[in-house]
């Protein structure tokens, strides 16, 4: 009986989330399902960006738009950060169950 | 009374009374006053998030910290980006679990999901000891406007006081619709005024950002980037990852993820807020251009920076419209801190020690406790000498800690034990605690270790603490359970 209602509520929501794919048709189990998992992935890169890159790009020029190059960086990561969320948020299946 | 004073008044009077008319007509049972029923729709939500973000903390502390550390100060910048992201894949569950159980705070959850009642007495625990400095820098903050816009005419102390009853005030008279309506003012007036001090500071002084990064640059070379030494590229990344794992463990942060209507909201506000991050380059704009223009500053002083700054360009009147901004970014997340902990002190704990109390006691007793806990914020306020940086850093190391058993408790096949997560927790906070008391360091614990490592920041050594605890105890509990299952069919322990 250990953790009995648990096992039920993740069951009802393993259920919601595959009807949610299943109701989209196939070509977002294949297709759709395929691209989803990859471009999740691009999740990672603002860790890079913004973890990795200040050990190799700590430096104060060339400026651009009048900041030190390592603010400019971390900017333009931010930038990015919106854009590859923006792309994941389109092409994620659970987005769109609740459209009209 | 000056003319910055009048518009600081102003401020307050008027997000109290929004608060109040936002408050009004409502029944205000504790799940109403706390969580408005889980009604919010994408703005609010957003606004409620992002008003939990733009504190005095951005505001007076991200411009001090600039103007005292330099380059390190960037680590604000990138935080929160990076939790955006990591809350797109986690809220989600955290919501839909919280909504089906209707939870009503972040012990809740945890008492839930490990059914472990002691676990979320635990966690309150953990959640109000680090609202604590939070709430502390909000005061110092409201301390520090008042101080410096009536020119010393209102002493520190009395200027604390009368931030902390502002406060309390308005949390009693309108729970989480006061904080939304007024996040609303308050987000669009700081907006406005960050972005201009940030544009107009740096070319009034100097003829361009260029320039003034130029002389700051000359002045003090290097200053712009990260140091070699101390808050190296080490300390930056270590501190970027631990801020931005416990980013959502603040209980109040927590608590408004169960304001949204759906798990939608949540992931289409992970997209927006990373934008929004951007106002803080500003603040670091004004920081910078104050290094040349007010030097001098030191310690917990810092924090003066830009209001000082203000006082020395602007007109009293248009100082007053800053400091009532800044008034604002201290009583919004001010008051969200305040109700947070009342509800946790009240709903969390001593609900757990008397379980038969009825939910009208609960609320009652969570607004009586409103005043109390802000009597102990202004003791420490008066009493401290921290930046507010260091304030918020503190905060977050204990915060942090909940990260491992909350992150591995969604996981489909759930590996961690209940024991497992307490015992982690509690080793990591326990570590929290005694490298902030002895003001220890990775470079003091263990000088033997290479550089790199002891610039890390030190909550790591507390996270890796609390995670290894939490393999070692998991581990155990699962040997011990599977002997005792092996030895009689009795499962009732369970």
């Amino acid at each position: 009986v250990k953790s009995h209602d648990d096992s039920i509520v993740r069951a009802a929501v393993a259920k919601r989330a595959s009807a949610s794919i299943d109701g989209r048709g196939d070509e977002y189990r294949c297709l759709g399902g395929w691209l989803m998992r990859a471009v999740r992935w691009l999740a990672v890169l603002p860790f890079l960006g913004m973890l990795v890159g200040p050990f190799f790009l700590n430096r104060v020029s060339p400026s651009v738009l009048g900041m030190p190059f390592l603010l400019a960086w971390l900017v333009a990561w931010i930038l990015l950060t919106a854009a590859i969320m923006a792309l994941i948020f389109w092409l994620d299946p659970e987005n769109q169950d609740t459209a009209p | 009374m000056n003319a910055a004073l009048v518009g600081i008044a102003a401020a307050v009077v008027l997000a109290l009374v929004l608060g109040f008319l936002a408050g009004r007509g409502k029944q205000m049972n504790l799940e109403q006053w706390t969580i408005a029923s889980r009604a919010f729709g994408a703005p609010l939500v957003f606004l409620l998030m992002a008003g939990e973000i733009y504190t005095t903390f951005t505001f007076l502390g991200g411009s001090g910290f600039a103007y005292g550390k330099g380059g390190p100060a960037y680590y604000i910048l990138c935080y929160g980006s990076l939790a955006y992201v990591i809350s797109y894949f986690m809220l989600p569950a955290i919501w839909r679990y919280a909504h089906e159980n209707r939870l009503v705070s972040q012990p809740d959850f945890f008492a839930h999901k490990y059914r472990s009642p002691m676990l979320g007495i635990i966690v309150s625990l953990v959640g109000i000891v680090a609202l604590i400095p939070y709430l502390v820098l909000q005061f110092k903050g409201l301390g520090i406007i008042v101080e410096a816009a009536g020119h010393g005419a209102i002493p520190t102390t009395l200027a604390v006081w009368i931030g902390a009853t502002a406060v309390t005030a308005y949390v009693i008279v309108s729970g989480v619709h006061g904080s939304a309506w007024t996040a609303v003012a308050k987000d669009t007036i700081i907006l406005v005024i960050v972005i201009f001090l940030g544009i107009y500071l740096p070319l009034h002084y100097y003829g361009g950002l260029g320039a003034m990064f130029t002389a700051v640059e000359q002045a003090r070379p290097g200053f712009t980037v990260l140091p070699a030494h101390g808050d190296s590229a080490w300390w930056f990344s270590s501190t970027v990852l631990l801020t931005a794992l416990g980013f959502y463990m603040w209980p109040h942060t927590f608590g408004s993820i169960y304001t949204a209507r759906s798990a939608r909201i949540i992931r289409q506000n992970a997209i927006v807020l990373p934008l929004y991050q951007l106002i803080l380059l500003f603040v670091f704009f004004v920081g910078f251009t104050a290094i040349l223009q007010v030097p001098g500053l030191s310690g917990p002083n810092v924090d003066l920076a830009l209001f000082k700054l203000s006082v020395n360009t602007f007109d009293p009147w248009f100082v007053g419209v800053i400091g009532a901004a800044g008034v604002l970014t201290a009583l919004v997340p001010g008051s969200m801190i305040l109700m947070t902990a009342s509800v946790l002190l009240a709903n969390n704990l001593y609900r757990a020690i008397r379980p038969a109390a009825d939910d009208a006691h609960v609320a009652k007793l969570a607004k009586r406790l409103v005043p109390a806990i802000a009597v102990i914020a202004v003791y420490f306020t008066l009493s401290g000498g921290q930046t507010i940086v260091a304030l918020l850093l503190m905060g977050y190391n204990f915060v942090t800690q909940m990260f491992p058993a909350l992150v591995l408790s969604l996981a489909r096949n759930r590996w961690v034990t209940r024991e497992g997560a307490l015992c982690g927790l509690v080793a990591g906070v326990a570590t929290v605690a005694v490298t902030s008391l002895t003001h220890a360091s990775i470079a003091t614990l263990f000088p033997s270790l290479p550089v790199a490592i002891k610039e890390l920041n030190v909550g790591v050594i507390a996270l890796a603490v609390n995670f290894l605890v939490l393999i070692l105890v998991s581990s155990g509990a699962r040997l011990v359970t599977a002997r005792e299952n092996g030895l009689a069919t009795d499962t009732s322990h369970a």
